[in-house]
C-alpha cells in the first residue's frame, strides 16, 4: 500500500501541531422555562419566547394517531387530519392557500402512528391573521366532498409509489412482520382507502379533535402576554365533545426462529436489507441504556456496523440502526441498501456484528464512553430552534416523560455504565430469534441467500406469504 | 379565478423586517476568505468551508469526480491519518459535506468549546490530505452505492440525470449530473486525486465561515495558526462554457417500473443572481407553489394530475426552470403538457402575473430566508452562499429587496425570454406487464448519446 501525501508543499507539514488542540472552557447550557396558560375550554398552553428571527410556530397536538384506524379502513385518520386545511369556515381550499401565501404563513397537519398535529407558522407581523385561518381549520373544517376526493386520490397514488420503492416497501412490510394485524402492522392500501367515505372522515375528526385530548405548544418571536389572548379569542370556546381514544395496545408477534423473508424486486441494482425488534418504550427504564448501546454499535458514523459495511467493505452507502419512540412500545430497526452482488455477504456481516456484540466482543468501556459523550454533547443543539424545542416538549407530553428532561438527560446518559449498556443490548437489540427482510432481485441473490443457512420465506409486496414457499 | 381577499389581509402584508446578523470578513495572506458571525444564543458553533469547485469543473471522462473527492476528504489527513470522523463523533459533532454542480461544502457543528478541534481538522485536510489506493477504491465503491441507492433503485430516480443530459450538450459543464457515471467513477486514479487537490483545494479557492458562540479575537488567532501556513495555489483559470442553446423541443419518452405517469418540462433560464433570476423565482410561485397556484388549480383541482410543482433551479453559469407533474389515473402526460403550455402562454399573453401573486411570492421568499437563518449551521452556509454566488455576505441582509420592486411587466419579459420552444420534455410511463424494456442505466447511457428530437 503506497500512501500518497497530498500536500502542496510537503515540507510545511512539519509546521503542523501534531495533535488536536485542547478544548476551550465548556459553556453553560440553559433553556428558558416556558410560560403556562390555560384557555377557558381547559386546553393547556406552553409558550417559549425566542426573538432571534421574526418567526413563530403554534402546534395543536392531539393524542390520536393512525392507531385509531378501524381494520379495513387504514388511512382514515390520515385523511381526516389532511382535510381540514382544504376548506374551513367560509374559505375554500384555494382561498386558504392564497391568503396564507400572502401572509407568509403556513398551516399544515401531520399524522403519525400515535400523534396528530395541526400547525401554523409564519412571519411575526402577520401572527393574528394567520392564527385566524389556523383556528378556522381546527374548529370549522368543511370536509368538502371534492377535496376529500383530491386528497384520497393523492393518498392512493402514494401507496402505489410506496409499493414500488424498495425502501418504503421494506418499511411497510417490516411493521407487518412485527405486529401483524395490530395497529402498527397495518398500512393503508388502495382497497382500504377506497373503502373510506366522507362520513367516516367527519365522524373520526369529530370524535377525537377536541380540547380534552390536546395541548397547544407555542414558540417564537412573541410573548405569552401577546399570544395567549389571541389564542383565547380564537379557540377558547372551541369545545366539541371529543374523547380521548383508548390507549394504544400492540403486542409484537413472537418470533420462533431466525428467518429471512424475501420480496422479489426484479432488475434491482441494490438489495434493501432490514431487521427490527421491539424495544422498551420511550421513557421506559431501559430506554437510555438502549440509546447508549446502539450509538457506537450501529448509529454513529464511526459505529461498528457503518465501519464494516461502508468504510471497510464498500458494500453500501450507509448502514445504521435506529431507535424509534412510540406510545406504549418502541422499536429498533436496522437498514441498509447494498450492491446486488454482495447481498448475502452483507447479511452475513450484519449477523456477524450482532453475534459478536452479543457474544464474545461486547461493547468496550471506550465505546460506551464515546456513546455517552456524543449523546450528552449533542444535547444543547437539540434546543437551538423553536421547532426543535417544541419537538422536545411534544415528546414530554406525548410519552409522559419527566418535565425536567432538559436538565436530567445529560446526567442520565452519563450515569449508564458499560455493564448496563451491554445488558440493555442483550435484552433488547436483535436477539437470536429475529428476522431479516431482503427486497432484491431474486434471480441474482437467491442462490447466495440460500447458502446463509437460514429458512427463507418468500413474500409478495403486501407482505403476505407466497403459497408453497 | 380572481383573488378576492379582504382588505384587512392586504393591508397587513407589510414590508420585510430589518435583519441584524453581525459578521466581519477578512482574508488571510494565502487568500483564504474568512467570515466570522458570532451568535451566542446556544453554546454551539458551526465551521463551514466552501471550495469553489463542483461537478462543472470536472474533466472529460471523470464525471462524478468532484463528489468522489468530497468523500475522500473524510478519509484522513496528516494529523488524523485513518479517519476524519472519529474525534468529531466523540464530542457529538454533526459532520457532513455536499457537492453540487458549482461548489463543494463541508460543515462541522459542535459544542462551542470544541471550536479549536473543528478548525484544526478542517485545516489539516485543506493542507495535508492523506489518500492511498485502498481508500480511493473503498470510496469509489461507496459512491457507486450512493448512485444505486438514490438514482437507480428508486422509482423515477433517474429523471434528473436524463433531463440535464438532454438540456446541456456533451462537453457542457452541466451535461453530467454531480453523481457521475459508474465507468468514470471506476476510472479515477490517485494521480487524478493529486491533480484535483492541487488545482482546486487551495486556500485561495476556499472560504471559511464560523457562526455561533465564539470569541472573534481568539478565533482569529486560531484561524491564523491552523490555516495561515497552507500555501496558496496557482490562480484558477476557467474556460468559458460552450454554448448550450437548443434548436427545438427535445421530447424523451421512457418506460420504467413506476406506478404512474410523470412528466417534466424544462427550459434554460438566467443564472443565479443574474438579471431575470429573481423574476423566475416569483414566477415559480405564481405558477406552481401551493394550492392557490395556477398549475394546481388547472391540473390538480380539475383532476388531471395528482400533484404539480414549478421551480427555478438556479446555478452559477445558467439555470433551469422545471415544471413537474404526476398524472392522475385516466389521464396522460401529453394532456398535462398541453395544459402546462396553455398556462405558460397566458403569462406572456392575456393573463400576466397579478399584484397578489407577486406579493405572495415575496412573502414566501421572506419567510424562507428567515428559516435559513435559524440554525448556526444553515446561517454559516447561507453566508458562504452569498459570498460565493450573491455578491458578498452583506447581500444576505438585503436579499428580499431583489423581489420588492419587481413588476408584472418584468416578470412577463423574463417569461418571454425563457418559455420558448427550446425546451426538454421528459415523459416517464409505467412499463406494460411483460415488457422487456429494461430502461436501466446502461440503456440510458447509450441512448443519451443520440441527443436530438424525439430521442426515445
Amino acid at each position: 500500500m503506497i500512501a500518497l501525501l497530498l500536500s502542496l508543499h510537503s515540507a510545511v507539514a512539519l509546521d503542523r501541531p501534531a495533535e488536536i488542540p485542547e478544548a476551550l472552557e465548556a459553556k453553560a447550557f440553559t433553556v428558558a422555562d416556558p410560560e403556562f396558560a390555560t384557555l377557558s375550554n381547559g386546553m393547556d398552553v406552553l409558550v417559549f419566547s425566542n426573538h432571534e428571527m421574526p418567526l413563530w410556530e403554534v402546534r395543536l397536538v392531539l393524542g390520536v394517531g393512525e392507531y385509531v384506524d378501524p381494520a379495513g379502513k387504514e388511512g382514515l385518520a390520515a385523511l381526516a387530519f389532511a382535510l381540514p386545511q382544504n376548506g374551513a369556515g367560509d374559505r375554500s381550499s384555494s382561498q386558504i392557500a392564497r391568503e396564507l401565501q400572502l401572509l407568509g404563513g403556513q398551516v399544515s397537519s401531520s399524522l403519525k402512528v400515535d400523534s396528530a398535529v395541526i400547525k401554523a407558522n409564519g412571519i411575526k407581523r402577520n401572527l393574528p391573521a394567520i392564527l385566524d385561518i389556523w383556528a378556522d381549520v381546527i374548529s370549522e373544517p368543511t370536509f368538502a366532498e371534492e377535496e376529500f376526493e383530491i386528497v384520497r386520490r393523492s393518498q392512493v397514488a402514494q401507496v402505489n409509489v410506496d409499493l414500488t420503492d424498495p425502501k418504503k416497501l421494506s418499511r411497510r412490510v417490516v411493521s407487518k412482520l412485527m405486529y401483524g394485524d395490530d395497529y402498527i402492522g397495518r398500512a393503508p392500501s388502495v382497497g382500504s382507502l377506497e373503502a373510506i367515505n366522507r362520513d367516516d372522515v367527519v365522524s373520526l375528526y369529530t370524535q377525537y379533535a377536541g380540547p380534552e385530548n390536546a395541548i397547544l405548544l407555542v414558540g417564537g418571536d412573541l410573548t405569552a402576554e401577546e399570544v395567549v389572548p389571541l389564542l383565547e379569542e380564537r379557540l377558547g370556546s372551541w369545545a366539541p365533545e371529543a374523547v380521548e381514544p383508548a390507549p394504544v395496545t400492540a403486542e409484537p408477534i413472537p418470533i420462533e426462529e431466525e428467518v429471512i423473508y424475501f420480496i422479489d424486486n426484479p432488475k434491482a441494482s441494490q438489495s434493501v436489507i432490514s431487521s427490527s425488534t421491539f424495544i422498551d418504550e420511550n421513557g421506559g427504564p431501559d430506554w437510555t441504556a438502549i440509546e447508549v448501546a446502539n450509538h457506537m454499535f450501529a448509529r454513529a458514523f464511526t459505529g461498528r456496523v457503518m465501519l464494516n459495511l461502508r468504510e471497510d467493505k464498500a458494500y453500501s452507502y450507509g448502514a445504521r440502526c435506529y431507535t424509534n419512540a412510540r406510545h406504549g412500545v418502541g422499536s429498533h430497526m436496522c437498514r441498509t441498501s447494498v450492491r446486488t452482488n454482495v447481498t448475502s455477504k452483507s447479511l452475513v456481516e450484519l449477523r456477524k456484528e450482532v453475534e459478536q456484540v452479543r457474544g464474545e466482543n461486547p461493547l468496550t468501556e471506550d465505546e460506551v464512553s464515546k456513546s455517552k459523550e456524543a449523546l450528552a454533547q449533542k444535547w444543547p443543539k437539540t434546543f437551538e430552534t423553536i421547532s426543535s424545542i417544541l419537538d422536545q416538549e411534544f415528546e414530554i407530553w406525548r410519552y409522559g416523560l419527566s418535565e425536567d428532561r432538559v436538565t436530567e438527560y445529560i446526567p442520565d446518559v452519563r450515569a449508564i455504565d458499560t455493564a448496563q449498556a451491554n445488558a440493555a443490548l442483550q435484552k433488547w437489540i436483535l436477539p437470536d430469534a429475529t428476522f431479516w427482510l431482503v427486497v432484491g432481485d431474486r434471480a441474482k441473490v437467491m442462490k447466495g441467500l440460500e447458502e446463509v443457512g437460514l429458512p427463507i420465506v418468500e413474500l409478495d409486496r403486501s407482505g403476505s406469504k407466497i403459497n408453497g414457499k | 379565478m380572481s383573488w378576492l381577499l379582504p382588505m384587512l389581509v392586504c393591508a397587513q402584508v407589510g414590508h420585510a423586517e430589518e435583519l441584524a446578523i453581525p459578521f466581519e470578513q477578512y482574508e488571510l495572506e494565502n487568500g483564504l476568505d474568512v467570515i466570522l458571525a458570532p451568535d451566542h444564543s446556544t453554546p454551539i458553533v458551526s465551521v463551514n468551508v466552501w471550495y469553489h469547485v463542483g461537478s462543472k469543473d470536472e474533466t472529460e471522462g471523470l464525471s462524478g469526480f468532484a463528489h468522489l473527492f468530497e468523500h475522500l476528504m473524510f478519509q484522513g489527513s496528516a494529523s488524523l491519518p485513518t479517519d476524519y470522523f472519529e474525534p468529531l463523533d466523540a464530542v457529538g459533532a454533526s459532520v457532513n459535506g455536499s457537492t453540487n454542480a458549482d461548489r463543494t461544502n463541508y460543515h462541522d457543528t459542535l459544542p462551542a468549546q470544541h471550536l479549536p478541534m473543528a478548525l484544526f481538522v478542517e485545516s489539516d485536510r485543506m493542507g495535508w490530505l492523506l489518500i492511498d489506493d485502498d481508500k480511493l477504491a473503498n470510496q469509489k465503491g461507496v459512491v457507486r452505492n450512493e448512485r444505486r441507492q438514490n438514482y437507480e433503485n428508486k422509482p423515477y430516480g433517474s429523471w434528473r440525470i436524463d433531463l440535464y443530459a438532454a438540456l446541456y450538450p456533451k462537453g457542457h459543464p452541466y451535461h453530467n449530473l454531480t453523481i457521475g457515471n459508474h465507468v468514470d467513477l471506476e476510472a479515477a486514479t490517485l494521480e487524478d486525486v493529486q491533480n484535483f487537490f492541487d488545482t482546486w483545494y487551495a486556500p485561495n479557492n476556499a472560504s471559511l465561515v464560523i457562526a455561533g458562540d465564539f470569541d472573534p479575537e481568539t478565533t482569529k488567532e486560531m484561524v491564523a495558526e491552523y490555516f495561515g501556513n497552507i500555501p496558496a495555489g496557482e490562480p484558477i483559470v476557467r474556460a468559458d462554457p460552450p454554448p448550450h442553446a437548443l434548436t427545438n423541443t427535445i421530447t424523451i419518452r421512457q418506460t420504467a417500473r413506476v406506478p404512474e405517469q410523470r412528466v417534466w418540462v424544462a427550459w434554460h433560464s438566467p443564472a443565479h443572481f443574474a438579471d431575470g433570476d429573481a423574476e423566475l423565482d416569483l414566477l415559480a410561485v405564481a405558477l406552481g407553489t401551493g394550492k392557490g397556484s395556477r398549475l394546481y388549480q388547472r391540473l390538480v383541482q380539475s383532476g388531471v394530475a395528482k400533484s404539480v410543482s414549478a421551480k427555478q433551479s438556479s446555478r452559477l453559469l445558467t439555470s433551469t426552470f422545471i415544471i413537474n407533474a404526476a398524472v392522475a389515473p385516466g389521464h396522460d402526460t401529453d394532456e398535462v403538457v398541453a395544459i402546462i403550455d396553455e398556462i405558460v402562454d397566458e403569462i406572456t399573453g392575456d393573463k400576466p402575473p397579478t399584484d397578489e401573486e407577486l406579493m405572495a411570492g415575496r412573502a414566501g421568499i421572506e419567510r424562507a430566508l428567515y428559516e435559513r437563518l435559524r440554525t448556526v449551521q444553515s446561517k454559516a452556509d447561507s453566508l458562504n452562499n452569498f459570498n460565493f454566488n450573491g455578491g458578498g455576505p452583506q447581500k444576505l441582509l438585503t436579499y428580499t429587496d431583489r423581489f420588492t420592486d419587481l413588476t408584472a411587466e418584468q416578470l412577463v419579459a423574463a417569461a418571454e425570454a425563457v418559455f420558448t420552444e427550446q425546451r426538454v420534455v421528459l415523459h416517464i410511463k409505467p412499463e406494460k406487464d411483460g415488457s422487456k424494456k429494461a430502461n436501466g442505466f446502461w440503456e440510458r447511457l447509450f441512448k443519451k448519446e443520440k441527443d436530438g428530437e424525439d430521442a426515445t
